[in-house]
């Protein structure tokens, strides 16, 4: 056998109640996601899944992870820095039944949404771990009714901010905290549901872990637990130590700072030595608006692409995550300085500073790296007043999500929402949607060529249509990736990004940035069309089978099978591989050489600019002024 | 009353169980035919007749139910070796399929494939129309466009077509227009609408559901068919019933009106079979009901007398959409093989070494250790009561198997080793019965476990201990364990109306009862012309519903009695409990918001008691090893019998193990086992 054996990591332990213990651990977890998930009363949370339920150890150095539920990455990856601010908070506070919540971007949260409810497992008068569930609130209480307000100018216009505050004390709800937060928030009977649902997850996983001690003995399991990092540590560190030694850079650009700049440098320097990663950030100045990254949202992006260039088999709990450390320079977006907004953190710079790692990591592990994947520039928040019950409404919709990256031996999935979330985030079925909200779904169709080519292509970019019924709506977008769109490796193409307009009663139209706000009036449509992935090595080595069908099934045009994948079919039914003149297609396009990124400049998109028409306009992150002043 | 026959296929063996009417059975197994099903039946049908002492068409004369459960439907899902078929989607809405949900599994494999679609996209069509939320016609349907598309489709040799609008389920004629006008284009193909398949909110389900049985019906439909036709020609009187996913059989016609019922069927007979099983024990309405083969695991719960069930089950990655029996099922079986991580852990499952080549001892080649090699080798399977002796295992290859792969490598000796797989893959059987009870709110100790499957009766002892279970039910035809619960499963009808409702609002009590009244009186004619007395006929009715607000639906079944305000609030209370069980709260200053309202119709004519047929002399053991006892983690001179000598009332007390022809059965020092008046083996834990 190849591996190296390590009896050392394991002589401590028994190896069957090794396992055991482990596969406990991560049943438990996904016994909490799903409690959470068909409790909650947002579609954010129930239908879009913007949630993540974990297990924290009560380590003595700080909270660690000991394993996630089907998490998206943004939130697990970055939890114990909140965790930290809670233990500090309360020290010898802490007992038995307590419950805290926390959202504060400046004290370890990701976004001031993300709110985090954490109960300490006690047994046997002693705290030994943490259950917590961190969900996406569809509202905070901010200036405009949108969990995420990329204009927004200081925390003070993002919501109701709350340190770590305890919620149920010794097993009492303080109903005076309860009824604070949602005093400050819009819908608060879903919220008030959400939470309950966030709770029910906290305690599922609390009385499964109290059975395991139960069964095991406390501190056995503890040991055990214990154990289980030393053992991913240890698997990681074999393959971290595979990656070679060096100092690599890297390069990309954020469309927006949500705020009006444009193409704004992220640049990463990563410094690669034995099993360990020093991830160091810079960038263009602060945005003043929301799209600042908080820390805990700088150290989800820095460790979760090494979580996934190593075997996914290995248990992701602080093992791994202790490998990767990381800073950003100060009085750059990669940094935010209270009281800067940083609503948007999770996404925008988020997404280009996840993307930026896989760039400077192409030119040592071209084989380990994706192509980039869809920003989060197609989950556009829409909310108004329902004219059926004449209440207030608003929802958040990853139904017209881009595609995935292509990776080597995988073509991308669509609809991959987010990388920050890796594809964690789901749509919601579109009848609910029409159940639910005064919106009808036109469209929602995967787009031809609008993806990135290569050996392996991008998952596709979709085309969507909602149209508000009987009444007008407001839209808010986050985001960004359709001018700087999802580049492509080891000689595969950029995607071609994507865009998104409102369609005026006229037929003319209005394009934005994926990021900014507008009023959808009744008789308009939100049209966007996302950005696939891009592609992965060289579309001329992709099998001309698949080629011929992905023309077939409309994936790509007859042109873009002809002049980038140089494949050559019949105009039969079955659309025949011609082999001969594709291979001497192929010969000829293989003269131009591929790059290994693609592309290297900034604004290199050309969706918007090849797809507007005369009397069609373009507003950089609009805001409601812009349509005031279009009103006057 | 005639006799009842159960004919489960499955990979290697089809499995045929004889219930006869004076309550004795007989199990017979035949190596599957998998090119052409029909032989292994009528094979197995003459084997069958032979061991009952008469002959093949005297048995049939005189079967009064023969139920057949297939696995070509699912295979064919699986393994994506279906047909061509089309697809008719509302135009702009044609990629519900391949889209899903959106997201991906497994957060950190970037290179994860996505699994082919079903219909590959020139396939899928839009069609211009549109319903709008309320029911309303927002598009009238483009009649031109459908018979394009079946033109289309046609030039393409289509075998079936599924159509799926949105909101079919308010007003389904353009579905039904469309369908005629197909069929007009297109004779001789199968057309499948979603509004007659599933008629539920959310289309991606719908959708998914439609097209499974379109994927499907061409393979199904010509073999039930000629299944039907064999067995009539064969003299069996009455048409013959096919199982369903939902735990009842129903006729061809019945079956093909759906076909996505007849996936994933197989196990759904688990819940029948353990209540037949169960009646003598302490709780036979509470079960547990397990069933380990030879690759995988497979756990079904019977609450309160009904089978536990889900909407959501997914098949080769999509979602039936219709209601079926939840069974959970893990990759822990007798195949099941052990292996060792880069970090040097202990691991076993989910990789099976399968039949081909099989557990190392089978001596076909196969050189990893499987979970059968641990039992081998610490004494708990003999090498030569495999099969009822029809094949001799290996135990040296088994050693050398866990030796090199396991043993060495962790610095234990072989039978430390082969111990250590047996613990573990019990640990993962036990996390499975743990997922869908007691992480449910679920308390195993009210339940009794049957288990059944060739490796079920060698694991069960310990997986019981394990949750504290105190009785354990190991039927006589263990290995035929879901052939039997077909023979004993009812005839049923599912039947479910979408209709919005709080349980506050007044209009509540007079909507609910002419819901019901409705699904009742379908049920009951649908029954009635199955050849059911209204006394052999009972429905059970469920309202699918949420906290107003909420998403996701919770199940839960409406309280027996006239339906009125009293119920209602029975209704409301039975929907918190539930709530609280499984998710910890519930809101009970809220009302419930009801979505869907289903009826399950069943039709059952009483089996015969289950007798044991004379030729038992008594427990006598007939010799002693040393095997391994997990309750107690050793090796320890154990007493070995024979199953067939068992008679009625006989008690072994353990350490002990029992061979029996199709399972062998472990007894952990202290657990005693007491033999029934069917034969089954009724272990009492002594926990």
């Amino acid at each position: 056998m190849a591996t190296p054996m390590h009896a050392d990591n394991m002589k401590d332990f028994d190896p069957i109640t090794f396992s055991v213990i482990r596969n406990r651990f991560e049943a438990i977890g996904q016994e909490m996601t799903l409690a959470m998930e068909k409790t909650a009363w947002t579609s954010i949370i129930a239908l879009a899944r913007d949630y993540s339920c974990m297990i924290y150890d009560a380590h003595e150095s700080g909270p660690r992870q000991v394993t996630m539920g089907d998490c998206l990455p943004i939130h697990c990856n970055s939890i114990r820095t909140l965790l930290m601010e809670v233990v500090n908070a309360f020290g010898d506070d802490i007992h038995d039944g307590d419950v805290y919540m926390s959202n504060d971007p400046y004290g370890g949260n990701t976004h001031m949404p993300d709110l985090v409810t954490a109960q300490p497992v006690f047994v046997d008068g002693k705290a030994v771990f943490w259950t917590v569930a961190r969900g996406h609130q569809q509202d905070t209480g901010a200036i405009e009714a949108s969990s995420i307000v990329p204009s927004a100018k200081s925390i003070f216009q993002e919501g109701i901010v709350i340190p770590p505050t305890k919620l149920i004390d010794r097993g009492r709800e303080r109903h005076d905290i309860i009824e604070l937060y949602l005093a400050n928030v819009r819908y608060r009977d879903a919220l008030h549901g959400d939470l309950r649902a966030q709770l029910g997850a906290c305690g599922v996983a609390r009385r499964a872990l109290i059975g395991l001690c139960e069964q095991y003995g406390r501190d056995e399991v503890v040991r055990y637990s214990d154990g289980l990092m030393d053992y991913a540590d240890q698997r990681a560190s074999d393959e971290f130590r595979k990656i070679p030694d060096g100092v690599y850079e890297g390069e990309t650009w954020s469309d927006t700072d949500g705020a009006g700049a444009t193409d704004v440098p992220i640049r990463v320097k990563i410094t690669k030595k034995d099993a360990d990663i020093h991830v160091h950030y810079s960038g263009g100045p602060p945005s003043t608006g929301s799209f600042n990254a908080t820390y805990a949202v700088m150290m989800a992006t820095a460790t979760t692409p090494f979580c996934y260039y190593i075997d996914p088999d290995i248990p992701q709990n602080h093992g791994v995550l202790q490998h990767i450390t990381a800073d950003a320079d100060d009085n750059t977006i990669c940094k935010a300085k209270w009281p800067a907004a940083t609503g948007g953190a999770t996404v925008t710079p988020s997404d280009p500073m996840h993307e930026v790692i896989n760039i400077a990591m192409a030119q040592v592990i071209p084989d380990l790296v994706p192509a980039g994947g869809a920003h989060c520039s197609h989950g556009p928040n829409f909310s108004g007043t329902d004219p059926r019950n004449g209440e207030e409404f608003g929802t958040m919709l990853f139904n017209s999500s881009g595609g995935q990256g292509a990776a080597k031996g995988a073509d991308g999935w669509p609809r991959f929402a987010t990388i920050s979330g890796m594809g964690g985030l789901r749509s919601a079925p579109v009848e609910e949607i029409e159940l639910f909200y005064p919106i009808r779904v036109e469209q929602n169709e995967v787009e031809t060529d609008a993806m990135g080519a290569g050996q392996w292509i991008g998952g596709p970019g979709v085309r969507t249509r909602y149209r508000p019924i009987d009444c007008g709506m407001d839209w808010h977008g986050v985001g960004e990736g359709l001018k700087n769109p999802p580049h492509g490796v080891n000689g595969g193409t950029m995607s071609p990004g994507g865009g998104i307009f409102i369609e005026h009663a006229d037929g003319s139209r209005t394009f934005t940035s994926s990021a900014g706000y507008a009023p959808i009036k009744e008789g308009e449509v939100w049209e966007g069309v996302s950005p696939g992935g891009g592609g992965w090595g060289n579309p001329l080595d992709r099998d001309p089978e698949l080629v011929r069908s992905d023309l077939r099934d409309e994936w790509i045009s007859e042109e873009t099978a002809r002049d980038i994948f140089g494949v050559i079919v019949a105009d039969d039914l079955e659309r025949t591989l011609d082999a001969a003149a594709t291979e001497a297609r192929r010969s000829e396009l293989r003269k131009t050489p591929r790059p290994m990124i693609e592309p290297i400049t900034p604004a290199a998109g050309t969706w918007t600019a090849r797809n507007m028409r005369d009397g069609d306009k373009y507003l950089e992150a609009p805001t409601a002024r812009d349509f005031e002043e279009q009103a006057n | 009353m005639g006799h009842r026959i159960g004919i489960d296929i499955g990979g290697t063996f089809t499995d045929l169980v004889l219930l006869r009417e004076d309550g004795r059975f007989h199990v017979y197994k035949e190596d599957s035919t998998p090119d052409e099903p029909l032989l292994a039946i009528t094979r197995g049908l003459a084997g069958l007749a032979d061991e009952a002492g008469t002959s093949g068409a005297k048995l049939l004369r005189e079967t009064e139910f023969c139920v057949h459960g297939q696995t070509m439907a699912t295979n064919a899902l699986i393994e994506r070796s279906g047909p061509v078929i089309g697809l008719l989607a509302t135009k702009g809405h044609r990629d519900v399929m391949y889209l899903g949900r959106g997201g991906k599994p497994e957060r950190f494999n970037i290179h994860l494939r996505k699994p082919r679609d079903l219909v590959p996209r020139y396939l899928r069509l839009g069609i211009p129309e549109r319903v709008g939320v309320d029911g309303s016609e927002v598009l009238s349907l483009d009649e031109d466009a459908v018979r394009e598309a079946a033109v289309k489709l046609g030039t393409f040799g289509v075998k079936a077509v599924a159509i799926a609008y949105l909101w079919s389920i308010l007003d389904a004629s353009h579905e039904q227009r469309s369908a005629e006008i197909v069929r007009e284009e297109l004779p001789g193909v199968d057309v499948i609408c979603s509004s007659d398949v599933l008629p539920e909110i959310r289309e991606w389900e719908r959708t998914s559901s439609t097209v499974l049985s379109a994927y499907i019906a061409p393979i199904i439909g010509d073999y039930l068919r000629a299944f039907e036709q064999e067995m009539r020609a064969g003299g069996l009187p009455h048409p013959p019933q096919i199982m369903q996913v939902n735990g009842g059989c129903a006729s061809v016609p019945d079956l093909l009106a759906r076909p996505v019922n007849a996936v994933a069927s197989g196990p759904a007979a688990g819940p029948a079979a353990g209540a037949f099983y169960a009646s003598n024990t302490k709780a036979p309405d509470r079960l547990i009901i397990v069933d380990m083969g030879g690759t995988s695991f497979d756990v079904c719960l019977l609450r309160d007398g009904e089978p536990v069930m889900s909407t959501e089950i997914q098949v080769a990655d999509q979602p039936i959409g219709v209601n079926g029996v939840e069974v959970l099922s893990v990759g822990a079986g007798g195949g099941s093989i052990a292996w060792i991580d880069s970090g040097n852990s202990l691991r076993v499952g989910p990789r099976s070494a399968g039949s081909q080549p099989g557990p190392a001892c089978y001596g076909r080649g196969g050189r990893e250790p499987a979970v059968t090699d641990a039992n081998l080798v610490v004494g708990r399977m003999a090498a030569g009561a495999f099969l009822g002796g029809r094949r001799s295992l290996d135990v040296g290859l088994a050693e050398r198997a866990i030796e090199e792969n396991i043993a060495a490598p962790l610095g234990l000796s072989v039978r430390e080793a082969a111990a250590g797989i047996i613990t573990l893959v019990n640990s993962n059987m036990a996390s499975a019965i743990r997922a869908v009870s007691i992480e449910r709110g679920i308390d195993p100790r009210d339940y009794v476990m049957v288990a059944g499957g060739g490796a079920g009766g060698l694991h069960a002892a310990e997986l019981a201990r394990m949750l504290s279970i105190s009785e354990v039910l190991i039927p006589r035809s263990a290995g035929g364990l879901c052939a039997f619960g077909m023979a004993v499963t009812p005839v049923r009808h599912d039947y479910v109306r979408l209709h919005h409702c709080n349980s506050n609002e007044e209009r509540a009590v007079a909507e609910i009862a002419k819901v019901f009244e409705a699904l009742i009186a379908e049920g009951q004619a649908h029954l009635e012309a199955d050849g059911f007395n209204s006394d052999e006929i009972s429905f059970t009715r469920y309202v699918e519903g949420r906290y107003p607000g909420q998403v996701h639906n919770l199940t839960v079944p409406l309280p027996a009695g006239p339906i009125n305000q009293d119920l209602i609030s029975k209704l409301e209370l039975v929907f918190h409990d539930e709530h609280e069980r499984r998710f910890t709260y519930c809101m009970r200053d809220q009302p419930i918001q009801c979505i869907h309202w289903r009826v399950a119709a069943t039709g059952a004519r009483p089996a015969p008691q289950g007798r044991l047929g004379s030729g038992a002399t008594g427990a006598k053991a007939f010799g002693q090893r040393m095997a391994y006892m997990a309750s107690i983690n050793e090796e320890v001179q154990t007493q070995i019998f024979r199953g067939d000598d068992l008679a009625e009332g006989d008690r072994i007390t353990g350490p002990a193990i029992v061979e029996f022809p199709t399972t062998t059965v472990v007894v952990n020092p202290g657990d005693v086992l007491t033999v029934q008046a069917d034969g089954s083996s009724l272990l009492t834990i002594a926990l």
